[in-house]
């Protein structure tokens, strides 16, 4: 379960969100939307407690931005998978050593390693590139291998911030399929877009900002 | 697994960042070399302070026609006050022998009789060379029966302590210096590695990596370059002083500047110190300025 109570953020000479209240399920794909500056990469940010909020409370499964120490943020993120509209792959690491990686650096044993790598990259459709590094891929392929990092670690969550800003129509939708994919999978996925018409007629729920504030709240009709 | 992850990590960001790795253990070796230099220094200025301490010692007379057995307690008595180091005794035959070696007269034949007390030499251990042990001691042999005179040369001693000093406080001041120096330099030069390597540090975040885990294949790698750092000081350090040798034959006593292997095992350790107090430091306050 992922809430935030009456939140608000508020930077130096701005205001990222206020006064928002929201609850997201297990399962649920949500996504963000509104304008450039409306306060969708605050809100992931948000989550994932890389800022914490002005006022008002998050709550991760069990973590929550008033009690959560310094110390206990990893392991929030190892709970919530993390992707970016400019993928943020480590260039001088091929393919699976950038999954790899998730693994490595919280503790998994080698074997897990192997297994659990393997079983990402053939979710993704990555294994025939699996020796690639990311300046060898086209941007879709490497916005997969950001989402098998995000995913291996099998997270509660899937943020993705703009997943498909640096993506063509074809890749962008390819982008899309994996994430629902991995949403019917049981894994939340919340995604932060200005991109309407590629969620349009999905049958997601469509959280509207202007200006830090939420100005809709619904599902969006599925088209047949 | 961390322990092999943290050891290969810190072995590949040196491969993957050879061009950082190699100015920041070309600057740490430079580092090293001034503190290596300061430490031969100092410790060939030690070993002349003793050297001169060594050469210090008290003259005891004994007071004329003391019996022989009197004069054997008396140098085992001496020879257990603390800080004396060993002692030579002079009998009255050798001092008139010494006195007619050194005036060309016979004493003897002069005055007709023997005027010289029997007497000790007293040489002090380097470590109680200074005015006031000097002072101590020779009180105390002073204070024995039968000992007719001590003497010494204490405004001798009072210069060379009033120079030690001076030339001790230059030297830590100097040596403070150099190595605060060294740290500092270091400290950035590592800093400015890590830096360059803030993308693996975010992704590290990113996925749930502690602060801990993250910061030890950093440790690992400083450790890494400052042992590296250690060796290629050493090897500078030797270099320069054989390549001294040669130009400054004839010059200066360079032959008596001993380079201990104490020191270059120093230089070793304070090179794998360097590195991990710099990578540890840098790693943790850049980890600490981000959330």
């Amino acid at each position: 379960m992922i809430s935030l109570a009456n939140v608000s953020a508020r930077f130096t000479d701005t205001i990222g969100v206020e006064g928002i209240t929201l609850d997201i399920n297990k399962g649920e794909f949500v996504c963000i939307t509104g304008p450039t500056g409306a306060g969708k990469t605050t809100i992931l940010k948000l989550l994932y407690m890389d800022i914490k909020p002005s006022s008002g409370r998050v709550t991760v499964e069990e973590f929550d931005s008033g009690t959560i120490t310094r110390k206990q943020i990893p392991y929030l993120r190892r709970k919530v998978g993390m992707i970016f509209q400019d993928f943020k792959l480590l260039g001088d690491r091929n393919v699976y050593d950038n999954i790899a990686f998730a693994l490595r650096a919280t503790g998994y044993k080698r074997a897990d390693v192997k297994k659990m790598t393997a079983r990402v990259l053939a979710q993704v459709d990555l294994n025939h590139r699996r020796y690639h590094f990311p300046d060898q891929l086209s941007g879709g392929e490497q916005q997969r291998v950001a989402i098998a990092r995000a995913l291996v670690v099998e997270p509660y969550v899937i943020l993705a911030d703009e997943p498909t800003g640096n993506l063509d129509p074809e890749s962008s939708n390819l982008i899309l399929d994996v994430l629902i994919s991995i949403q019917r999978q049981g894994t939340s996925v919340v995604m932060a877009t200005h991109d309407y018409h590629m969620i349009d007629g999905r049958g997601f729920r469509r959280i509207h900002l202007e200006d830090g504030k939420v100005t809709d709240d619904s599902i969006d009709v599925q088209a047949e | 697994m961390s322990f092999f992850f943290s050891l290969s990590e810190g072995f590949k960001n040196l491969r993957r960042a050879r061009g950082a790795a190699f100015l920041a253990v070309l600057i740490l070796s430079l580092a090293i070399t001034m503190v290596g230099t300061s430490a031969v220094v100092g410790w060939n200025g030690k070993k002349f302070i003793k050297f001169l301490r060594s050469q210090f010692d008290l003259t005891v007379f004994v007071q004329m026609d003391t019996a022989d057995e009197v004069v054997i307690q008396l140098a085992k008595d001496i020879g257990k006050i603390e800080g004396v180091w060993d002692l030579t005794y002079i009998s009255p035959a050798q001092a008139a022998r010494k006195f007619e070696k050194e005036f060309g007269e016979n004493v003897m034949t002069i005055l007709g009789t023997n005027p010289f007390p029997a007497s000790f030499i007293v040489r002090i251990s380097p470590e109680f060379g200074t005015a006031v042990d000097a002072s101590y001691i020779a009180s105390r042999i002073a204070n024995l029966n039968n000992i007719e005179e001590v003497r010494y040369r204490k405004s001798l001693l009072v210069i060379v302590d009033k120079y030690i000093k001076i030339l001790i406080g230059i030297a830590m001041v100097v040596g403070f210096i150099v190595l605060f120096a060294a740290v500092l330099i270091s400290s950035y030069t590592i800093k400015l590695a890590i830096f360059a390597k803030r993308d693996l540090i975010w992704t590290m975040r990113l996925v749930g990596a502690t602060d801990s885990f993250i910061r030890r294949p950093f440790v690992v790698e400083g450790m890494v370059e400052g042992l590296l750092a250690g060796i290629i000081a050493v090897g500078f350090l030797e270099v320069a002083y054989k390549v001294a040798g040669i130009v400054l034959r004839g010059y200066l006593p360079l032959h008596r500047i001993e380079i201990s292997n104490e020191i270059y095992l120093g230089m070793l350790l304070f090179g794998l110190f360097l590195g991990w107090f710099s990578s540890n430091i840098s790693v943790r306050k850049y980890l600490r300025e981000k959330i």
